[in-house]
């Protein structure tokens, strides 16, 4: 995989983070689409299993590499996530069925609910499509495709076709305010990207970034 | 006919009692066969204990070995194929470092132990893991130390055999997340040549070491630094 590109979005993504923080975005209705443009359509629709590296950073722990091991059912609302420590051993398994969440084994601090439940709710963010259909479709401030779906648990989902093929995704709450953004990065092999950086916001603020080592369609 | 020629040895015990001592050859070749078993049974308790694989530890002043790990997961239909390199060096250095698909190398020396991520390009200290990984590398030392009944977090066992195997069973704690190690051994030498897993959630993991090479000699700053 080519790393200029990647370094490039990279670059990108944290212009447009900066911006975001020199003006908070806020939560606004769209303008009307131009004839003919349809909605991203970045999340897997079929099963599907995949490895990820994965780095995680934040001012108050800095950086680390993990191995990420997901089993994915679009159509169920159904994961299944492994975390690993770079040298394979297994720090955080659990799987979420329709919003229901379980832990199956985690190593402390892993295993505390809140944030576990967090850490999930951010795979599910990347790798699970929306349910249900859009409920506003249309351009945004930046004249951006846009649609936006209900979230289950209260808020918005939202995605934005970028120029150059990359799909920026963005999670409000019910205030209006954004809690997580993504920019998920062309190829997409049936939907799913070859890289993904993750933004979450809230009283710790941390970065997720995910490149995809090898995946597996079951159907 | 051309005639069949025997080391001297055999011919001189064996065919001639065959031939022509009817059951004096039949007791020699019997006793023979005992010598032999006994012998045999010699061979296979050498590496029966603890003491007798500490011993032939003792011979293991560093080792060099690539290694191919495999994770085996549930969720996963094929195994996470990770890749290696492994140097030790008596009493406590290890040097070990993953290659592919994430970097990251253990560095553990009489300093302590130091856990670094390839992040950018470059090796960075995990302070955090490093601290972490002290009882790992502990552990992992005392293999190719040949001391594999040290640590009391485990129950330890021998089985002889071709390739004889050291089974640790984790008692309280530890059996949360491993359910069972057992360690392939070199029975020329007490060499550890692999290792199996078993995690919970029927997770398991195998890393079998290849190209093993034993003292040669290494700079004491392979221990040191990334």
């Amino acid at each position: 995989m080519k790393k200029t590109p990647h370094l490039l979005w990279g670059i990108a993504f944290l212009v447009s983070i900066l911006t975001s923080c020199a003006a908070v975005v806020t939560y606004e209705p769209l303008k009307p689409p131009s004839p003919g443009a349809v909605c991203p359509t970045i999340f897997p629709e079929t099963d599907f299993r995949a490895v990820h590296r994965i780095e995680i950073s934040s001012a108050r722990s800095g950086k680390s590499a993990f191995i990420g091991a997901v089993k994915c059912e679009p159509d169920k609302s159904t994961l299944h996530a492994v975390l690993m420590s770079a040298e394979g051993m297994v720090i955080f398994e659990a799987a979420v069925k329709k919003g229901a969440f379980r832990i199956i084994s985690a190593f402390p601090p892993l295993d505390d609910s809140v944030f576990a439940r967090g850490l999930m709710a951010d795979v599910s963010f990347l790798l699970l499509k929306p349910a249900g259909m859009p409920m506003e479709t249309g351009l945004d401030r930046q004249g951006l495709m846009t649609c936006r779906w209900s979230a289950a648990a209260g808020g918005v989902i939202e995605q934005s076709m970028m120029r150059a093929g990359a799909v920026r995704i963005r999670r409000y709450n019910q205030a209006g305010r954004i809690t997580k953004e993504a920019l998920a990065l062309p190829p997409f092999d049936r939907g799913l990207p070859v890289a993904m950086h993750l933004k979450v916001s809230g009283p710790v603020k941390y970065f997720i970034d995910l490149k995809l080592l090898e995946v597996k369609w079951v159907n | 006919m051309k005639k069949v020629i025997f080391p001297s040895l055999v011919r001189d015990y064996f065919l001639p009692s065959w031939r022509f001592r009817g059951n004096m050859g039949i007791i020699k070749t019997m006793t023979l066969f005992i010598c032999f078993w006994v012998l045999f049974s010699v061979g296979v308790s050498v590496a029966d204990d603890f003491e007798t694989l500490r011993q032939s530890a003792q011979n293991i002043k560093s080792l060099s070995a690539d290694f191919v790990q495999e994770k085996h997961l549930k969720i996963l239909a094929n195994p996470i194929t990770s890749k290696g390199r492994l140097y030790f060096k008596a009493p406590r250095s290890i040097r070990w470092e993953y290659l592919t698909p994430i970097k990251s190398l253990t560095l553990m020396n009489d300093n302590g132990v130091a856990v670094y991520s390839w992040l950018e390009d470059k090796w960075v200290l995990d302070r955090a893991q490093s601290d972490a990984r002290g009882i790992v590398m502990d552990e992992i030392n005392n293999w190719f130390s040949g001391r594999f009944d040290e640590n009391p977090a485990f129950s330890h066992t021998v089985k002889p055999g071709p390739k004889p195997l050291v089974i640790l069973t984790p008692k309280e704690g530890v059996k949360n997340f491993i359910s069972l190690i057992v360690l392939t051994l070199s029975d020329a030498n007490g060499l550890v040549t692999g290792v199996e897993i078993f995690e919970s959630g029927d997770n398991r993991t195998t890393i079998d070491f290849i190209n093993e090479k034993l003292n040669t000699d290494f700079p004491e700053s392979l221990f040191e630094e990334p």
